[in-house]
C-alpha cells in the first residue's frame, strides 16, 4: 500500500512537473483554462445564434445586419456582388472579412458573386465603403454593374 | 438539443457497429469491443444519407430514422444470432496511481466535449465544402442542392466539394436529429479512442507509465483541437492506428479473419481520406515482409498483400466512383492536381527535409506539436543506444518505428506527388497519424518496459533477484488480446 501512495505522489508530481514546462504551462493556463471564450462566461448565450455570433465574430454581425437592409433597397432576391478585400482596405475598411460566395451562402442563405464568377450579371447589389463604412447598395442598371467589375477587376482576388 | 435524439442515434451506432466487429469474428475484450463498435458503427452510419440519395429517396428526419433503424437492425443480425456468446464488461476499477492522471484526462475529455458541442463548425475547408452540402441537404432534403449553385471556387479550384462525404453525411444525421450544429459525433469518436488507446496502452506498460504516455499524447495542442474542430484528420488517425495496432497482431496470430479486419479498418480510414490509399500501399510491405521472412511461400505474401489492399481498394472505389461520382454534379479535375516533374527524386527528398526540419522540428512545429516529437526521440535515441548494448529489441517496438517511418515517408510523398497537399496544411495534420504510432512504440521501449517491469515488481513485493522473470509473469493480459501462439518466440 506504502508503494501505491507513494507512486500516487509520484504521479501528481510527475503531472505537476508537466504542466511547469513552460510550452504547456503556457497551454494549460490560455487555451485550456482561460480560452477567449470561457465556459462561465456563456451562460447566457447558449443560442444557436448567440453561439455563432460568438465564433464567427464581426464580419458575420455585419453580413447579416447589411442584409436587413435589402427590403429597404426593394432587393426581393438579393445576389450580393463582392468587392476584393484589398479594395476595400484601400478604402479604409480594416474589419470586415470578405467571404468566399460558398461561405457567404451557408452564413446567410444568399447568394454572392465575385467580379468573376458565373452568374456575375445577376448581382444586383453590392457592398461598398461609405465615409470609413461599409454599405449595401443597389446595383440599378447594366452600366452601373459594368463599372463596378471594371473596377473591382483592378484588384487580384485572394482566394 | 435534441437528447432523445442523441440517445437513439447511440444505440444506432452501438449495435450496427457491434454486428459489424461481430462479422469478423475476432478474439478481443470487452472493452475494445464496445469502442470498435461506437468508431464503426458512427463512420457506417456516415454512409447512409448517401445510400439514401443514390436510391432517390428524400433524406427527410422521417427517413433518416427509418434508415437509421432500418439498417441498424440489419447490421445487428450477426449480434443477435450469437446473443448467447455476449458478455459483459468486466469493470476494473482503476488503480490508485492512476487517478491524477484520470482526472486530468476527464478534464481535457470535458472541454473538447463542451467546445464540440458550444461551437458551429468553423474550418474554411469544411464550409466550403461538405458543411455547405450537410446544411442545405438538411433544408432542401437532397444531397443535390442548391449549394452547387454558388461559386464553388477556392484556391483556384472547387477542391472541398470533392472529399469524402463521411463529414456531409454524419452532419446531415446530427443536425436532424440532435443539433443544428450536428459535430458532436466526433466526441464520440474521440471517447470512443481514447479509451481504447488508453486500454491499450496500459496493457502494454505499468499503468503509471501508461498515463504519462497518454498525458503526453493529450497535450499535443493540434491534436487535442481537432477533437473538437471538425476536419478529417482526427478521424483517420483513429483507423489507421487502429488498423496497425492490429495488423501487428495479425503478424503474430496470422489469422485471416484478423487481417480481412485490418483490411476493413483501412477501407474505413481511405473512405474518410483517400490519399490514405498509397498509405495502406506503404503499409502493406510490412505484413507481406514478414509473410516473406516467415518463409510462407511467393503466394502466400501475395494472398496476404491482395487481402490487405482489398478493404482500402474497395472504400476508394466506392467513395470515387459511387459517392463523388453520382453525388458532387461538378466535374473533377485530377491531372492539374498532379506535380509535373514526378520523376524528379531530389524533390522528394525535398519535402521529406521540410517535413522533418520545416515543420515536426522547427519553431512552427513546436506550437503545433508541442515537445512531443523530442519525447519520442529521446526515448528512441535511450532505447537505441540500450538496444545496442544489449543486441535486443522487441518485435512490436521496431513494428511500431516501422510505421512512424511509413507515416513519414509517405507524407513526404503525397507532398511531392500532390502540390496541393502542402506541408503547412495537409501533412502538418496527416502527422496526426504518426503521434499515437509514436506513443506505441515509446510504450514497447525497453527502457520502459524495463521501467513497467521495475514498477510491477515493487508493487507486488517481489524483488528482482527472487524473481527475475517476475515483470512478464505480472504484466496483465493485453486489453486488446488476440491470443498469441506461445510458440513464437519475440526477436
Amino acid at each position: 500500500m506504502h508503494f501505491k501512495i507513494n507512486l500516487t505522489l509520484i504521479s501528481i508530481l510527475v503531472i505537476v512537473l508537466f504542466f511547469n514546462i513552460p510550452f504547456y504551462n503556457n497551454w494549460l493556463n490560455t487555451n485550456l483554462l482561460n480560452p477567449s471564450i470561457s465556459y462561465f462566461n456563456v451562460q447566457d448565450q447558449l443560442g444557436v445564434e448567440q453561439r455563432r455570433e460568438s465564433r464567427y465574430g464581426y464580419s458575420y454581425m455585419a453580413y447579416k445586419e447589411l442584409l436587413k437592409m435589402c427590403p429597404r433597397l426593394q432587393i426581393d432576391t438579393p445576389v450580393l456582388l463582392l468587392p476584393p478585400e484589398k479594395f476595400l482596405r484601400e478604402k479604409g475598411i480594416v474589419g470586415l472579412n470578405v467571404t468566399e460566395p460558398m461561405v457567404y451562402y451557408y452564413l446567410t442563405g444568399q447568394k454572392a458573386v465575385w467580379y468573376d464568377s458565373p452568374g456575375v450579371d445577376k448581382a444586383n447589389c453590392v457592398l461598398l465603403p461609405d465615409n470609413g463604412k461599409i454599405v449595401l447598395k443597389k446595383i440599378n442598371t447594366p452600366q452601373e454593374l459594368a463599372e463596378l467589375l471594371t473596377t473591382f477587376k483592378k484588384y487580384k482576388l485572394d482566394l | 438539443m435534441n437528447l432523445t435524439g442523441l440517445i437513439f442515434l447511440l444505440f444506432a451506432h452501438y449495435f450496427a457497429g457491434r454486428g459489424i466487429v461481430r462479422l469478423f469474428k475476432l478474439q478481443i475484450d470487452e472493452l475494445t469491443t464496445i469502442c470498435m463498435a461506437f468508431i464503426c458503427g458512427v463512420t457506417f452510419h456516415s454512409m447512409l444519407p448517401c445510400i439514401m440519395q443514390l436510391a432517390h429517396i428524400p433524406i427527410t428526419v422521417r427517413n433518416t430514422y427509418i434508415w437509421l433503424t432500418g439498417s441498424t437492425i440489419l447490421l445487428s443480425i450477426p449480434l443477435l444470432l450469437n446473443i448467447k456468446n455476449t458478455k459483459l464488461p468486466k469493470l476494473a476499477l482503476p488503480k490508485l496511481y492512476e487517478l491524477p492522471y484520470m482526472l486530468i484526462f476527464a478534464g481535457l475529455m470535458a472541454i473538447s466535449l463542451w467546445r464540440c458541442w458550444y461551437f458551429p463548425p468553423t474550418p474554411r475547408d469544411v464550409l466550403t465544402g461538405v458543411e455547405l452540402i450537410a446544411e442545405y441537404t438538411v433544408k432542401e432534403h437532397t444531397m443535390l442542392n442548391s449549394a452547387f449553385s454558388v461559386d464553388l471556387r477556392l484556391n483556384g479550384a472547387a477542391n472541398n466539394i470533392f472529399k469524402s462525404p463521411f463529414i456531409t453525411g454524419l452532419q446531415i444525421i446530427y443536425k436532424q436529429l440532435v443539433l443544428p450544429f450536428g459535430q458532436i459525433w466526433l466526441s464520440l469518436l474521440f471517447l470512443s479512442f481514447t479509451v481504447w488507446f488508453y486500454s491499450v496502452i496500459r496493457s502494454i506498460v505499468h499503468p503509471a507509465i501508461a498515463g504519462l504516455l497518454l498525458l503526453i499524447y493529450f497535450a499535443v495542442p493540434d491534436l487535442f483541437a481537432y477533437t473538437y474542430i471538425m476536419l478529417y484528420d482526427y478521424p483517420n488517425m483513429v483507423f489507421y492506428f487502429a488498423a496497425f495496432y492490429f495488423m501487428m497482431k495479425y503478424i503474430d496470430s496470422q489469422k485471416t479473419n484478423e487481417l480481412v479486419w485490418v483490411s476493413f479498418l483501412l477501407g474505413m480510414a481511405t473512405y474518410i481520406r483517400s490519399e490514405t490509399l498509397v498509405l495502406a500501399a506503404v503499409t502493406s510491405l510490412l505484413p507481406m515482409a514478414y509473410a516473406w521472412r516467415s518463409k510462407a511461400g511467393i503466394k502466400q505474401v501475395a494472398i496476404t498483400g491482395a487481402i490487405f489492399m482489398a478493404g482500402p481498394l474497395v472504400f476508394n472505389f466506392i467513395l470515387s466512383n459511387i459517392f463523388i461520382k453520382y453525388l458532387i454534379p461538378v466535374k473533377f479535375e485530377l491531372g492539374g492536381l498532379l506535380n509535373q516533374d514526378m520523376f524528379n527524386i531530389g524533390g522528394l527528398i525535398d519535402k521529406a527535409k521540410e517535413l522533418l526540419f520545416d515543420l515536426m522540428l522547427s519553431d512552427k512545429g513546436e506550437a503545433v506539436y508541442a515537445h512531443f516529437y523530442y519525447f519520442f526521440l529521446t526515448v528512441l535515441v535511450v532505447d537505441g543506444i540500450r538496444a545496442i548494448v544489449t543486441k535486443k529489441m522487441s518485435r512490436d517496438a521496431i513494428m511500431a518505428l516501422w510505421g512512424v517511418l511509413i507515416v513519414y515517408l509517405t507524407l513526404s510523398l503525397l507532398s511531392f506527388l500532390i502540390p496541393s497537399h502542402t506541408i503547412i496544411n495537409s501533412a502538418k495534420r496527416g502527422l496526426f497519424k504518426i503521434i499515437p504510432l509514436m506513443i506505441l512504440y515509446m510504450a514497447h521501449s525497453g527502457i520502459l518496459q524495463s521501467l513497467s517491469a521495475y514498477l510491477y515488481r515493487k508493487e507486488n513485493g517481489t524483488d528482482e533477484e527472487k524473481s527475475p522473470k517476475a515483470p512478464a509473469a505480472v504484466t496483465p493480459k493485453p486489453a486488446a488480446t488476440i491470443t498469441r501462439p506461445t510458440g513464437k518466440a519475440k526477436k
